[in-house]
């Protein structure tokens, strides 16, 4: 049985190669997690980006996570997979996490579709015979076909989140942990997309989409949590959750995305 | 609770609890599932030598073609220099070169590991050792590229193959045993300190001449002799490179390495309990 269990969680990324400055002052008003100094004696900057998040994701959950731009929405995800130890707080995992974020893991733009398959299926955790069986399966779900024999230079931006998406599914995993950047393929694939995630969550247990898109949460899941500033602001089903999160951007009360920074 | 996260114990999801596990234990499952998953980092690291064969005939041959000559011409120069017997003195600097290279390329290539490897480790919780085994390995599928001018210079000297040839099995292993861990202090190292790898590649140039490649020891006399024995790379070089030209690498060579394997490892488990959960927010 598949569970995330977060208990106050607090992650905090180190900044390297930055002084203290004005700068990050400014910064710290514009993006959504908080920058502080660790403390007066290490001039050591963090920026955190989860701050006392407790939370229990069980077994036929369909999580969306939203926010705006920074709350925090990529770093719950890749906290969930483990990538991210908490800084503060504990957190247990069980069960097969596949991840979809950005590109496929192990994805070499210089080999072929097949031969991509086979190596990020053996990094999510596929044996070859696994790979083997589950070819037609991921041949057909990307619908690549005559492309799959070459190079995966040669394949567009949805293009390779199909295969992406093919292969990650494909693994049958637990917990499946997807970004927003999923939603790049064109409207058929998207549709496509989401039956299969449908189909996924009769067999597996746990899916977490973190988007901006009300409209997939919507369609995919059954429990949505709102990020701000890295604290955990609402957490219940989907339409509730969907309804503070349009009442905060109407009265402002979330910080606006990062249009000042782009002066700096 | 604990069993059921260990249960997915393996190189790619190494387990998290933080209520459950050490980091210490976390560090040890790093090091023992990683190793044991060949088939992964041998895929990792076959691939890395295919991609080099793109579009080009002979691939990392070049690599080999560009050693084969600098071993003959030089080695010509200098055993003419030096006095040497050609036949005895070309399967020498052939082999030392040859084990030379894959030693540095491990090396500065470790350096990098890590950094190359980020999309990776910001998508799955994967063994970093796996990944230090992908350095190793396609390394030493390039050394076996170039050992074939080592084959070639054998034929020509009249080297053969004799039961010493086969202590190459375990002085190769141990060889490789010790690039593992160097490849996870390195990576870990110059990930978080960038300068640290301008440093190695600046010491690489250097020690190759410290080291005996193209001189022996008992060139050597008095104070610098006994500092030679003291460079650990001789003797890491010495267990490959002895049973190569047919000869057993001497009881002080073995002992030396084995130290070092286990020296290595010892620190290295302290630095992946320490600092395993860092490495990520350094690339």
């Amino acid at each position: 049985m598949a569970r995330i269990e977060l208990k106050n969680v607090v992650a905090e990324f180190p900044i390297y190669g930055t002084q203290p400055s004005l700068r990050n002052e400014l910064f710290g008003r514009v993006v959504g997690g908080v920058l502080r100094k660790q403390s007066a004696r290490s001039k050591q900057v963090v920026v955190r980006a989860l701050d006392d998040v407790s939370l229990t994701v069980n077994h036929g959950d369909q999580l969306g996570i939203v926010g705006h731009n920074g709350a925090g929405k990529s770093t719950m995800l890749r906290v969930f997979a483990g990538i991210y130890e908490p800084s503060e707080g504990a957190i247990t995992v069980e069960g097969r996490v596949s991840p979809l974020f950005t590109t496929s893991p192990g994805l070499d733009l210089d080999d072929t579709g097949y031969e991509n398959i086979v190596t990020c299926g053996l990094l999510l955790g596929m044996s070859r015979d696994e790979i083997e069986r589950k070819m037609p399966e991921i041949e057909a779900f990307s619908e690549l076909s005559d492309y799959l024999s070459l190079p995966a230079r040669t394949y567009s931006a949805g293009m390779l989140v199909r295969l992406g998406f093919a292969i990650a599914t494909a693994v049958e995993p637990e917990i499946l942990l997807l970004d927003e950047e999923f939603g790049a393929g064109d409207a058929r694939f998207a549709m496509h997309a989401v039956e299969r995630v449908e189909s996924l969550i009769e067999h597996s247990s746990i899916v977490v989409l973190a988007s901006q898109s009300q409209d997939l949460i919507r369609r995919i899941c059954n429990r949505a949590i709102l990020l701000d500033h890295g604290r955990l602001i609402a957490d219940g089903p989907v339409e509730q959750v969907l309804e503070v999160h349009g009442r905060m951007v109407r009265e402002g009360s979330l910080s606006a995305p990062p249009v000042v920074a782009a002066a700096e | 609770m604990q069993s059921a996260s260990i249960q997915y114990a393996s190189a790619l999801h190494i387990p998290q609890s933080s209520a459950a596990l050490s980091r210490n234990r976390v560090a040890w499952i790093d090091i023992i599932a990683g190793l044991r998953a060949f088939d992964v980092w041998g895929r990792l690291g076959w691939r890395a030598t295919k991609r080099r064969y793109r579009r080009t005939a002979f691939g990392p041959f070049w690599t080999t073609v560009g050693l084969a000559l600098f071993v003959t011409t030089l080695g010509m120069v200098w055993a003419n220099l030096w006095h040497r017997d050609p036949k005895e003195y070309l399967p020498y600097l052939t082999s030392g070169m040859v084990t030379w290279v894959l030693f540095s390329t491990i090396c500065t290539d470790g350096c990098i590991t890590f950094q190359i490897a980020e999309p990776l480790l910001r998508q799955l919780r994967i063994s970093y050792t796996l990944l230090a085994c992908a350095n190793v390995w396609r390394n030493v599928v390039l050394f076996l590229h170039n050992l074939t001018i080592f084959v070639l210079v054998c034929i020509y000297a009249g080297v053969g193959i004799s039961w010493n040839t086969f202590l190459v099995i375990p002085g190769f292993a141990l060889f490789c045993l010790n690039m593992i861990w160097l490849t996870l202090l390195l990576g870990a190292l110059c990930a978080r300190f960038r300068d640290i790898q301008q440093l190695v590649i600046t010491l690489m140039q250097i020690a190759l001449f410290l080291t005996p490649i193209f001189w022996s020891t008992d060139q050597l006399t008095g104070h610098t002799a006994i500092l030679a024995e003291l460079n650990p790379i001789y003797h890491l070089i010495a267990v490959v490179r002895e049973p190569l030209l047919g000869k057993a690498p001497e009881a002080s060579h073995w002992l030396f390495v084995i130290a070092m394997t286990i020296v290595g490892w010892a620190l290295t488990v302290q630095m992946l309990t320490k600092f395993r959960q860092r490495i990520v927010y350094w690339i």
